[in-house]
């Protein structure tokens, strides 16, 4: 397998775009990328578009507006793991040594309100909603090892005081403890602060070869692992880890042992917050502690901005809100930049290795339908593993 | 919902007025499943056979549902029940009050309507009761917002 560089990264402002096409704003954030990366009258090898909602050929009708013609162009759906997907689709491109240049989009224009249900999701038409879904893990958590109401809204006032600080944030504000858990109930006991918004956004990464990385001088920040799993069927009550679960611990031990990097290697994360539990379960998942010390890891403040281990500085999916086929890519356009030092109020001091997980889509009796884990280092990072 | 029927598991009342689920055991690696499966989700095996789930079940993990699909009453309780350490099935927990609301409590299988369609049809579904008498009468829609239940 050959290296793969990031060498350009744009992003949108995530928001509602009610008044706008899906090509409108997402053509921005490859003008930024392609800006970014210095790539002059170089063409693409390849593009790749991770959305959900985009419709048929949405990644040629965006290339279309910038005249960006010709190449293999790929619509990659994978619920919330559409980014994620698209970024392993153009690292297997490269890395197989098919192609040298490749374009990984991530961009959605979402429907209001609940994400509806596919039709043979049988827990979903008995009331299992997405909230739920998580509401019902942080249930079995609370009871399994004492996680706390408190603890969970706490993510979510982590996340809304990082995203405070991000412009390209849906929501900037801050909110308190006592506002995320009087906020109303979703499915309890995850408050609506405690739920990821509607968000429209867009996110555009540039990936090269070394050879290409060098003649154009960017060979900053290097994809160490790229890793796509599904789930597994696990039984609830006979087997130690639910398949959600098991499918993030996978992923991530299959990112570790591709990077030769382990958990404590990890100075900035991003991970799957589109519910507050949903960090805390990673934290678990990815090795940041042990099982069962989630809450505790949020409470001692480990993963705050000036932690050791700042996780979802972007502000999350709490705050930026969650595009779902953006989001990946939104992810890997945060930690480039924290691996840049181009983060702003945000940067992680000497930030070296980072990690981007994402995971989503219900497959009744398997669990989530696909998760993804990338880990990024600057050129100079040895394994102290 | 759509003329496509919903792939909810199948169930049958008996004359004594028993719900029974039928869900498929798998004989190569042993897992039960519900709803049915030819293939075992497990193993892969092609072998499966019926496998009959009744009541009582224990109350797993559950929520109360306020933001929901227009057709749903609002809030809803649901819930994994297990049964007999071989299987969770999630369903709607319906004549429920907040303090019976307790991880390993029994639950019945009943069938009752679950939700109504675009034009007011009515789903009957398969749902879980309570079965032990419960003196409060501490209702759900009267204290829709407490974060305290089963904080055990
Ligand atoms: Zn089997």
């Amino acid at each position: 397998m050959r290296d793969v560089f990031i060498i350009g990264t744009g992003i949108v402002p995530f928001g509602r775009y009610p008044d706008l096409l899906l090509e409108d704003f997402a053509k921005e954030a490859v003008t930024e990328a392609v800006g970014d990366a210095g790539l002059g009258a170089r063409r693409f090898d390849m593009a790749i578009f991770g959305h959900s909602n985009g419709g048929r050929v949405a990644g040629q009708r965006v290339l279309r507006e910038l005249s960006l013609t010709g190449m293999p162009i790929l619509n990659v759906e994978n619920a919330c793991a559409g980014g994620g997907t698209s970024l392993h689709v153009g690292w297997m491109a490269i890395a197989s040594g098919l192609h040298d240049l490749a374009l990984v989009v991530g961009m959605e224009k979402m429907e209001r309100g609940l994400i509806p249900p596919n039709p043979g999701e049988y827990e979903s038409f008995l009331g299992k909603t997405l909230p739920a879904k998580y509401a019902l893990r942080a249930r079995k958590h609370m009871q399994r090892y004492g996680l706390t109401i408190e603890q969970l809204a706490q993510v979510s006032v982590k996340n809304h005081s990082a995203g405070a600080l991000n412009p390209n944030a849906h929501y900037q504000q801050e909110v308190t403890l006592e506002e995320v858990l009087a906020s109303r109930p979703i499915a309890e006991p995850l408050t609506l602060l405690q739920c990821c918004p509607t968000t429209d956004g867009a996110a555009a990464l540039v990936i090269a070869s070394a050879e290409v990385a060098d003649q154009l001088g960017r060979r900053g920040v290097r994809i160490a692992a790229s890793v796509l799993k599904s789930g597994i069927y696990r039984n609830s009550s006979t087997d130690a880890t639910a398949s959600d679960d098991d499918l993030a611990e996978r992923a991530a031990a299959a990112a570790y042992e591709m990077a030769g990097l382990g958990p404590s290697d990890i100075d900035v994360a991003e991970v799957h917050d589109a519910f507050t539990i949903g960090e805390i379960l990673a934290y678990e998942n990815l090795g940041f502690c042990e099982r069962g010390e989630g809450g505790r890891l949020v409470d001692e403040g480990v993963t705050a901005l000036g932690g050791r281990l700042p996780v979802n500085t972007s502000g999350g999916r709490l705050s930026m809100g969650h595009p779902l086929g953006a989001t990946g890519v939104a992810q890997v356009v945060e930690l480039t930049r924290q691996l840049e030092g181009r983060a702003g109020a945000r940067q992680v001091p000497r930030a070296r290795a980072a990690l981007a997980h994402v995971q989503g889509g219900s497959t009744p009796g398997i669990g989530t339908g696909a998760a993804a884990v990338h880990i990024l280092t600057t050129e100079e990072t040895t394994s102290v593993h | 919902m759509t003329e496509v029927a919903p792939r909810i598991g199948k169930w049958t009342v008996t004359t004594d007025g028993d719900v029974i689920l039928s869900g498929t055991n798998c004989p190569q690696c042993g897992e039960t499943v519900f709803p049915a499966h030819t293939i075992c989700v497990r193993c892969g095996s092609p072998d499966t056979h019926e496998a009959l789930l009744r009541g009582p079940a224990k109350l797993r993990s559950f929520t109360i549902v306020h933001q929901l699909p227009s057709g749903f009453p609002s809030p809803l309780v649901i819930g994994y029940g297990e049964f007999e350490g071989r299987t969770q099935v999630l369903a709607p927990i319906v004549d429920v009050t907040r303090n019976q609301l307790i991880e390993g409590r029994p639950l019945a299988l009943t069938v009752g309507v679950t939700r109504t369609g675009e034009n007011g049809e009515e789903f009957v579904t398969y749902q879980f009761t309570p079965i032990e008498p419960w003196e409060s009468d501490d209702s759900l829609s009267a204290r829709a917002s407490s974060q305290e239940t089963g904080h055990a």
